[in-house]
């Protein structure tokens, strides 16, 4: 069990693969999209520009769009 | 996300009203955990998952899940509950002939239902404790039920254990937590089967 009484909440090791992927159960359940901007400049010039959009899930998750995707194909 | 995303919500005197990340980056699933965790040791809201935001419609929209989430979170918290199927001899044996197959096919057939039946009264179970104010399932597969448990703090750990204590033959039970109430802040997504 990773249940912890003692704790206010819990807030997992980076190294501690399991309580990671509970915690990350619960925040990317649903699949989250992270959107930004990367510029990449030299002395104040910016020489390259990109716009990310970055589809975050769980495994689970990320399995249900792609079931999805093939059913809304199909049909 | 950038600097100051949003990490909740909170209602005060019957208005929501946003909360967003002090300092430092949100691009991070672990920070922005540690950002919620910060924020609700201040005050109780109902906690954003990462890189979810509300917008105003959104607010009118999900208005009363967000107010119960908030009104909830003063004393409650989240229990994360994952039911693995294990599988049994027969479905793993090695054999090569046609007829092994077969008995093999057949067995992980009746091993799901068997899962799915076993997981659906543990669930039902849990569901009838005291202190358990709400439940829902998250992901899922054909091998796996994860569900979120919203307990009353005191009862948690009591919950944590009698849950537990209800693994099965075939069913694996792995209890977590307390976590903010990430998954009772808003609906779960359409997509949820």
């Amino acid at each position: 069990m990773s249940y912890r009484p003692e704790i206010d909440f819990a807030i997992p090791n980076p190294a501690d693969d399991q309580s990671l992927i509970h915690l990350l159960d619960r925040l990317l359940d649903q699949g989250v999209v992270v959107s930004g901007d990367l510029r990449i400049s030299v002395a104040g010039v910016d020489l390259l520009f990109v716009g990310l959009k970055l589809l975050l899930a769980s495994v689970d998750t990320a399995d249900r769009y792609r079931v999805a995707a093939h059913s809304s194909e199909a049909a | 996300m950038t600097a100051g995303a949003m990490i909740g919500v909170r209602a005060k005197g019957g208005m929501l009203s946003a909360v967003y990340a002090t300092g430092g980056s949100a691009a991070d699933p672990l920070l922005h955990h540690r950002a919620v965790v910060d924020a609700l040791r201040q005050e109780p809201m109902a906690p954003l998952r990462f890189g979810c935001t509300v917008s105003p419609e959104g607010f009118a929209r999900h208005a009363h899940c967000l107010h119960r989430a908030a009104q909830l979170s003063h004393d409650h918290v989240e229990i994360g509950l994952r039911l693995d199927r294990v599988p049994g001899e027969a479905h793993t044996g090695s054999a090569t002939d046609g007829r092994s197959y077969l008995r093999r096919a057949a067995a992980r057939a009746g091993g799901d239902t068997h899962f799915h039946r076993h997981a659906a009264d543990i669930e039902a179970a849990v569901r009838a404790m005291a202190g358990v104010a709400d439940m829902r399932r998250l992901a899922g597969s054909a091998e796996r039920m994860s569900l979120a448990i919203c307990a009353l703090r005191s009862r948690a750990a009591a919950i944590a254990i009698a849950a537990e204590a209800l693994a099965t033959d075939g069913v694996a039970v792995d209890v977590s937590g307390p976590w903010p109430l990430y998954s009772f802040s808003l609906p779960l997504a359409e997509v949820r089967q």
